[in-house]
């Protein structure tokens, strides 16, 4: 009864550091079924570099402002457990030096709200009004008076005003969504995938990317466009 | 005697609203490794250094350690600009041969010519902050068949698809999000809902063999 009333107590304490922990996504059965993807030892690597389109489809939160998110699956072989280590996986940027390591959740959060604070609208206006009106003509100084009404159309530009996803409470929203869903850190003895953020500088979006990482001690290089 | 006239306006409206915000700002001190509760501080990204950011990445590094228990000074410029074109029609007697406008959101001015005389009406207007339905909220959006669905959100009866018009305002947030039908297999996702944001929900939910569809 002791022993069952501590790991009680064990369960409640943990329970709110395991809701913020990192779960990732759902392997793909192989290797194989991602964009690139290499084996060493028995263990396999498969990776596949979002679209902008497949990131507004996996997440809510906008990365495509931000970052380059890499789907990562690991396999372990079937006897030997491997660590699962995201901060050690590294983007290269194709004919250049530049390499890049993830981005944590927290910081891309903090990012994207800031961005989104700041962000301007643009919005079409119209009008239709019937009114009242009564004054003194400055030119005869007689006082005039008679109905006016009238339609309009415009934009508005407005800026720095609150945007979408601009709140306090959004950057936890965000933070939490992007750790969710990231590849997590463990020891793995079965199929493991999430998700890593890459924050580059905008004019390497599009320049071909590499994705450096050590498995079973051996370094691996894949391409992923 | 009242005569009318049709004359056509283009107005252009330049406003300028300038508001100053976020001056005396107590920032909470963000104590690093904290986990999400270090995010209800402000939302400077250099609040908190990131130890994951590589010293060698190309990105913009972010100001690491900067103070955060001193007020926040800084002063926040909003502003506006309008463009806009229409048309008036007075009845009164037609004097002014020309009116333009300016003018700022709750008021505006009709020309040079006659400063004197203002309206009420003859400024654009936007919905601008604080109104809406679902100000502050997100939207998701239920493309769901069957209609008769019913929607729970976190484990909570929130109403059939139908009943809720396809669409729910929630407060920022993850949700665990349950579409369930009888003789349909259930529909569960994960959702992170955002103020201003849409988010559609796609589904379609599959009989399931044996069962009795109502």
């Amino acid at each position: 009864m002791k022993a069952a009333g501590i790991l009680t107590l064990l369960a409640i304490l943990t329970l709110p550091l395991m809701a913020d922990a990192p779960k990732g996504t759902v392997p793909r059965s192989t290797a194989g079924k991602y964009a690139a993807h290499t084996e060493v030892g028995g263990a396999a690597l498969g990776a596949t570099l979002l679209t902008p389109k497949d990131v507004h489809k996996a997440f809510t939160t906008d990365l495509t402002r931000c970052c380059l998110v890499v789907e990562v699956a690991l396999y372990p072989a079937n006897d030997k457990a491997i660590n699962v280590s995201p901060d050690e996986f590294v983007l290269r940027l194709a004919d250049t030096d530049t390499a890049v390591k993830t981005s944590s959740a927290r910081l891309l959060a903090a990012q994207l709200q800031k961005k989104n604070s700041s962000a301007t609208a643009v919005t079409p206006v119209g009008e239709a009004h019937v009114g009242y009106e009564s004054g003194i003509d400055p030119l005869t100084g007689q006082r005039v008076h008679g109905v006016v009404y009238g339609v309009g159309a415009g934009v508005v530009v407005e800026g720095a005003e609150p945007g979408p996803a601009s709140s306090e409470r959004d950057r936890d929203v965000m933070e939490l969504e992007l750790t969710e869903k990231s590849l997590p850190e463990d020891m793995a003895s079965a199929p493991v995938a999430g998700y890593l953020y890459f924050s580059i500088p905008k004019d390497n979006k599009k320049a071909g990317h590499q994705l450096e990482y050590t498995l079973n001690g051996q370094k691996v290089l894949l391409k992923l466009n | 005697m009242t005569r009318s006239r049709l004359r056509p306006n283009f107005s252009v409206f330049i406003i300028f609203l300038v508001a100053l915000t976020g001056f005396a700002q107590q920032q909470q001190s963000g104590k690093p490794g904290t986990g999400s509760s270090s995010a209800q501080g402000n939302a400077t990204v250099a609040v908190e250094p990131d130890p994951t950011t590589p010293s060698f990445s190309p990105a913009k590094a972010p100001v690491e350690n900067a103070v955060t228990s001193e007020p926040d000074h800084r002063v926040n410029v909003h502003g506006a600009i309008s463009v806009g074109g229409g048309y008036a029609h007075f009845s009164g007697p037609a004097i002014l041969p020309f009116y333009g406008g300016y003018g700022s959101w709750g008021y505006g001015y009709w020309s040079a010519l006659a400063p004197f005389w203002w309206s009420p009406f003859w400024y654009g207007y936007a919905p601008y902050g604080g109104s809406g339905p679902g100000y502050g909220m997100g939207q998701v959006k239920l493309q769901v068949e069957p209609k008769t669905a019913e929607v729970l959100i976190d484990g909570a009866y929130a109403g059939t698809v139908a009943s809720l018009k396809s669409s729910l305002w929630l407060d920022p947030g993850a949700y665990d999000l349950c579409i369930r039908a009888a003789g349909h297999a259930d529909y569960r996702r994960r959702i992170y809902v955002l103020s201003g944001k849409n988010l559609a929900v796609l589904a379609k939910l599959a009989p399931v063999p044996g069962e009795v569809n109502p």
